[in-house]
């Protein structure tokens, strides 16, 4: 299915080396013409935790909505408003804030989430949770199956496919949500 | 050696400038005063930082320098302002976790200023 939205994509994720694969990969203009119909430049757009994240989400005007979120697992909060003593001592946690980016998102309309976890099953067990959503490795044929419609937005939750270097394969995630069946 | 010390008031704050003498000139570190609102732990391997010091008031000031701690293998040294009541319990808490407290003013149970001050020389003279 190609779609008629332009693809404005906010990628959200702390590491390097998976920030630098999606600016990589979405600059490659002929993929992304194999998605979309609009022919007017698309927007990346990018934050590095959950905080960054959020603000986009909640200050992007409802007309102006990124297309696409795609969101890692885990992340550091990034800021320390409103946290207490207590709260403050888990600020530079990893913590699993893809499952509220992604919800935050459906709530505010964006047509197509993904989280995106690099994180093996077998090393924390986050990343084991989501085998039974999705599975326990990437893999094309049950890609499918590791969709939700949530408030009308496709939601896919993912151990992710990997480059050569290691780097999320993102272009590969924007397919199987694009290319949906929901 | 190189140590970082966290400011936590305005960045003209005489208490950072401070310890930034005393280090320099009692322990011989090389200093930086980092405000606490844009530290974070990546820091200490990117700057190349061996120790830190930092002082707190508030409860949020010490939660800050549990999670800095939590998520960094150098010595922490924090010195414990008697701002928000119940220095005691505080001192504890964080001693609990494995930061060195010092408190403005030494007691039975809890070590001072001067103790502080002769830690840092101690680093100065192991250089």
């Amino acid at each position: 299915m190609i779609s008629t939205l332009p693809l404005d994509i906010l990628v959200i994720e702390d590491t390097k080396l998976h920030q630098d694969s999606a600016k990589e990969q979405f600059q490659n203009k002929n993929l992304i013409d194999q998605l979309t119909t609009q022919k007017r430049p698309y927007l990346l757009d990018n934050a590095d935790n959950y905080e960054q994240g959020k603000q986009k989400l909640l200050e992007m005007p409802k007309d102006s909505m990124y297309t696409i979120v795609l969101t890692d697992l885990m992340m550091p909060k990034g800021s320390r408003d409103t946290m207490s003593s207590t709260g403050m001592e888990y600020i530079f946690d990893q913590l699993p804030y893809g499952f509220p980016l992604a919800l935050l998102a459906a709530k505010q309309n964006v047509p197509y989430i993904a989280i995106v976890t690099d994180i093996n099953h077998h090393d924390h067990p986050m990343s084991a949770c989501i085998d039974n959503l999705s599975s326990a490795y990437w893999s094309d044929q049950s890609a499918q199956s590791s969709l939700y419609k949530i408030n009308n937005s496709i939601v896919g939750i993912f151990h992710a496919p990997f480059l050569e270097n290691k780097a999320k394969d993102w272009m590969k995630v924007l397919n199987v949500l694009m290319h949906n069946s929901k | 050696m190189k140590i970082a010390i966290i400011n936590t008031l305005k960045e003209e704050s005489p208490i950072a400038k401070v310890y930034d003498m005393i280090c320099k000139q009692t322990a011989n570190l090389k200093t930086k005063i980092y405000q606490s609102e844009s530290f974070n732990p990546t820091l200490i391997k990117q700057d190349n930082i061996d120790y830190i010091l930092m002082y707190g008031a508030t409860p949020q000031d010490d939660g800050l320098a549990k999670a800095i701690h939590k998520h960094s293998p150098i010595p922490f040294f924090y010195y414990l302002l008697p701002g928000y009541g119940e220095h005691e319990k505080r001192y504890h808490e964080l001693h609990n976790v494995g930061i060195e407290v010092y408190f403005a003013i030494k007691t039975e149970t809890m070590k001072g200023s001067e103790d502080l001050i002769d830690r840092l020389r101690k680093l100065g003279e192991q250089q």
